[in-house]
């Protein structure tokens, strides 16, 4: 089946266009929303023009839809996109990276099948800590971009989810309650490199933004 | 031995609808996937407890090849079928299969395994209605959420335990044993 994969560059959307790619999908094209409202409940939005840079790491075309990020109106815009993507690319399917989400997977699923595409979240309901370690084990070199929940500090920021970090993200869920992967909002990534990717991104200037246990890694300069 | 059996047409959607299934079990009972189409008689045979999955919105595949569910209705085991399992048992014993189109959060009342009202997460073309020898246990609105044969252990459940009522899934299995 024709697949576009909607990818925000975190590890649940790029680990989900992997796994259909390992089912025999054809990816087709990369799907993102950009969108301008940094609290937006839709769609994720630290670097996410980065997106485009990912697309070309994987050889694929991409379709971005900018929105304004108004609640619920955002939709609009994530419906306008995927049926371009129907009309340009003629997908039959979607994959988006939701983990627990029912706001999002209600919203994504209900625009799907009104556009007659089928909706793939080969992640939903996954269990965190199996989720980490594939991703390891599978290769996927994941940044963090962004923490919003103590104690997720500075520290956090621009670090490589390696073996020493999936053990602190899991004692941290014992200690305080987050989730390991983030489904709380506490924290965003970026993959840097994974099997779909022809080659590695390379980030070449980057700053910092952090004040009271949120910030951002903002990636100002990458290449492939 | 628990059996899941997959009623999906597309293999990703495995994913979704059996392995939250198959993580949860797996650490602590022997559990097996099946696929509907692939499903021998032995297979029935070997289960303690028997969950047919649901599968995707645009998923009708299964609709179908109901004749393939037949055992169903001799088999003499605990059987409960989630969503498109639901419509599939429902069908099987001569109920209805209707549209009725619900995605997202909905409050489930009535009585299911002691309780009378929670919310559950819901996503389907299709709903059913109570076949003569079952009883409705729950219901949202006008669509009939939870079944139960009237003398055997066969459930129908129209929403999706899997998402945040897993507690569904664990009483179900405690009526086995």
């Amino acid at each position: 089946m024709r697949v576009a994969c909607l990818v925000s560059g975190g590890k649940d959307s790029l680990y989900s266009a992997y796994i259909a790619k390992k089912e025999g999908y054809e990816i087709v094209c990369f799907l993102s929303v950009w969108s301008k409202n940094p609290d937006s409940y839709m769609f994720h939005t630290p670097n996410v023009r980065l997106t485009a840079l990912q697309a070309e790491a994987a050889g694929v075309p991409i379709l971005v839809q900018e929105t304004e990020g108004k609640k619920e109106e955002e939709l609009d815009d994530l419906r306008r996109l995927l049926q371009t993507a129907k009309e340009r690319y003629g997908i039959e399917g979607v994959t988006t990276g939701a983990v627990g989400s029912v706001y999002q997977a209600s919203r994504i699923q209900g625009i799907c099948l009104d556009l007659g595409l089928w909706c793939f979240s080969p992640l939903w309901q996954t269990l965190p800590e199996k989720h980490l370690r594939r991703l390891l084990a599978d290769g996927f070199d994941v940044i963090v971009t962004s923490v919003a929940a103590y104690p997720l500090d500075e520290r956090w920021l621009g670090r490589r989810i390696d073996e020493v970090a999936v053990s602190e993200l899991l004692k941290l869920q014992e200690e305080y309650g987050i989730s390991p992967i983030g489904e709380g909002g506490e924290f965003e990534t970026f993959v840097t490199d994974c099997p779909l990717f022809n080659q590695k991104i390379r980030i070449v200037k980057s700053r910092k933004e952090y004040a009271d246990h949120a910030g951002t890694f903002v990636v100002e300069e990458a290449g492939l | 031995m628990i059996l899941l059996v997959s009623t999906c047409k597309e293999k990703l959607h495995e994913r979704e609808f059996v392995e939250p299934y198959m993580s949860y079990l797996e650490k602590t009972v022997d559990v097996v996937a099946i696929h509907y189409t692939k499903l021998k008689i032995d297979d029935v045979a070997k289960a303690d407890c028997i969950v047919i999955c649901g599968t995707g919105l645009m998923d009708n595949g299964y609709l179908e090849h109901i004749e393939r569910f037949s055992w169903i209705r001799d088999a003499n085991k605990s059987i409960m079928g989630v969503c498109s399992g639901a419509q599939i048992i429902a069908a099987v014993f001569g109920g209805k299969i209707v549209p009725d189109k619900l995605i997202g959060m909905v409050s489930v009342r009535g009585t299911l395994f002691d309780r009378r009202e929670f919310p559950a997460y819901v996503l389907h073309q299709n709903g059913f209605e109570t076949p003569e020898n079952f009883d409705t246990l729950a219901a949202s609105g006008k669509s009939i959420q939870a079944i139960k044969h009237k003398t055997r252990p066969i459930y129908g459940v129209a929403f999706h335990p899997e998402v945040r009522n897993m507690w569904v899934l664990e009483k179900f299995l405690g009526v086995n044993t």
